[in-house]
């Protein structure tokens, strides 16, 4: 172990598409629904936006709630973002309440729509069709490890490769065939896996890379950064459901990403071609198939899981990773028993934990019990897209959990405090009650590392005032009950924090005009497109 | 530690591949309960969306 290398927290979010569509009662849908869906959901929930919040293709109408999470849409999906949490068990409540959050919006919409009308959204990363869309995770890292990963220690980026690519066989949510020109296959591991054809790169949306190189640390900028953080941004993973399954895939990533900052490295954990194991991988659900190493050996994925295990479980031992990882014991025990279910293929006792295994035994039982159905019936397609419809009467998740199914590693009440409450450990906490103390109004612009709000106290002029959030670790609720008391009005909070003062733009006729401008151009492309509901 | 994953309200959430008949019951149970919601959920989106949903939720491809 490199012991000159000091282990920052591993802070966590996420950000994940949804697939949303409006279905006419015809079957005659028209050009554009899963636009005006995602904006039907956005519009049904409560948040705050800044006046100079973007209005783009990729993240449009973005507003963040009093519980720190954000949404907006993304190339007309749907995106829900969790607050910045330091637990792997947290960001499982917080990612179930982003969920509740969606679902309860589903419903205020359907409501909104005709007789008939329905607007279906389902937590997965593929329309069957080609098309994908991301479950992002985001961890927070040391900036010296991101330039280990990209631009100084490369055999590091393929050990992150590696893990990765292995991992599918408890991160994938599961899948009816093949997409994107992939060989044919009646059932794989992930949703993803087709998508992904080459191992470093910083696109997201096309010629997907394993390792996400986008370097946006949301930690400042310029001279107002955080110089020493990073943030990964990793797009490999699947949208989970099972609370076991997104349990490790937060928390053996955190592990992972540990041990890539302490230093920690063994050859024996390299795959030769990381790309094409998520393939060979993916498409074998019997676990059976072989990948090579760069040192020969051929491993199936579960054996080099064990391994990058077995290494990480000196590592946990030594008490390396307790500060950083919080229950950092109990994600490696899940881990390692996890593996050895699936070293034993005992697909029951997966199914509880994983959403592959879920999915797979859900449509096996349908296939046993219609034996007319093949694995080319597209009544198994339609049941692979409802396993994760966010309409509680139809998802087979949700059936699942409800009957007890499925294993909790977060309980009810824990997801239902995410849904009104912040994150207390980090700065998701100041950012909330910022926007909760804010006037009507008042908010210029918010984002993940600032507040800028615009405000007049008595006897003062107008004031424009950015609190800075650039450090993720800083901020919390004990920092704010240090520094503001705990139930402060805003001129306590102003006088406490100190934030800086910005020069309040004066009036500009030819400014205002070319905004106005742009804003009927937007509106009147939104429509062209069908955009506007 | 592995306590925690194994500890619900009414019976164990992991269940072994071998161990104790109470722990083999209790996993069968469970099974049954995937068998059971997975099976009348998916029975009633078949019904309910027929074959051709695929066609109807085409969707723009995403990040």
């Amino acid at each position: 172990m490199n012991a000159r290398a000091a282990i920052v927290p591993k802070l966590c979010g996420m950000d994940v598409e949804l697939g949303n569509s409006i279905l006419s009662p015809d079957g005659g849908e028209a050009a554009g629904s899963d636009a005006a869906a995602s904006r039907l959901l956005l519009a049904a929930i409560e948040g705050r936006s800044g006046w100079l919040a973007p209005d783009e293709e990729t993240d449009s109408g973005r507003r963040f709630t009093g519980a720190g999470h954000c949404f907006y849409c993304d190339l007309n999906h749907i995106e829900l973002c969790v607050a910045e949490v330091r637990s792997a068990f947290d960001l499982v409540a917080g990612w179930h309440a982003t969920l509740r959050i969606a679902a309860a919006a589903r419903r205020a919409a359907q409501r909104k729509l005709p007789e008939g009308w329905m607007l279906q959204v389902r937590v997965n990363n593929s329309d069957g069709q080609s098309h994908s869309y991301g479950a992002h995770c985001n961890f927070l890292v040391s900036r010296r490890a991101w330039q280990d990963i990209f631009e100084r220690r490369l055999h590091f980026q393929l050990l992150l490769a590696s893990f990765q690519a292995s991992s599918i066989v408890f991160t994938g949510q599961g899948k009816v065939g093949s997409e994107n020109g992939r060989p044919p296959v009646r059932f794989q591991l992930a949703q993803r896996a087709d998508f992904f054809e080459t191992l470093c790169a910083p696109q997201t949306t096309y010629h997907r890379p394993l390792v996400n190189a986008r370097d946006e640390s949301l930690c400042g900028t310029g001279s107002r950064g955080e110089r020493g953080l990073a943030r990964l941004h990793c797009i490999f993973f699947d949208s989970t459901l099972c609370h076991v399954a997104t349990l490790l895939k937060i928390g053996t990533m955190q592990i992972v990403l540990a041990m890539i900052e302490a230093g920690e490295f063994d050859t024996r954990l390299l795959l030769e071609d990381p790309v094409g194991a998520v393939r060979a991988w993916s498409h074998d659900p019997t676990l059976a198939a072989r990948c090579p190493t760069v040192g020969g050996e051929m491993l199936t994925a579960a054996e080099l899981q064990l391994r990058f295990a077995e290494r990480a479980h000196r590592f946990v031992e030594s008490g390396a990773a307790a500060a950083a990882i919080p229950r950092c014991a109990e994600i490696h025990a899940a881990w390692t028993d996890t593996l050895r279910l699936l070293a034993a293929g005992d697909l029951d006792a997966l199914a509880p934990r994983l959403d592959w295994a879920l999915k797979l035994r859900t449509l096996l039982q349908v296939m046993r019990d219609e034996p007319r159905l093949r694995w080319d019936s597209p009544e198994l397609q339609v049941v692979d897209q409802i396993y994760g419809s966010l309409d509680e009467e139809e998802g087979i998740y949700w059936e699942c959990e409800r009957a007890g199914a499925v294993e909790r590693v977060v309980d009810a009440e824990r997801i239902a405090h995410f849904v009104t409450d912040p994150p207390d450990d980090t700065r998701a906490w100041t950012r909330a009650q910022l926007l909760r103390l804010a006037p009507p109004g008042s908010v210029v612009s918010v984002d993940w590392d600032a507040v800028v709000l615009q405000v007049r106290r008595p006897g003062r002029r107008t004031e424009r005032l950015r609190f800075s959030l650039a450090n993720p670790l800083r901020s919390t609720r004990g920092d704010w009950n240090r520094t503001c008391g705990p139930t402060p009005d805003l001129d306590a909070v102003i006088a406490a924090l100190a934030p800086e003062i910005l020069p309040v733009p004066q009036f500009d006729p030819r400014r205002l005009f070319e905004q106005a401008s742009h804003y009927l151009w937007t509106q009147r492309v939104h429509r062209t497109r069908g955009e506007v509901p | 530690m592995i306590e925690r994953f194994r500890r619900t309200e009414d019976r164990p959430l992991v269940m072994p591949a071998s161990g104790d008949d109470g722990q083999l019951e209790a996993r069968r149970q469970r099974v049954q309960d995937v068998v059971e919601a997975g099976r009348d959920a998916a029975q009633r989106a078949m019904a309910r969306h027929g074959t051709r949903l695929l066609d109807r939720i085409t969707q723009t491809g995403g990040q």
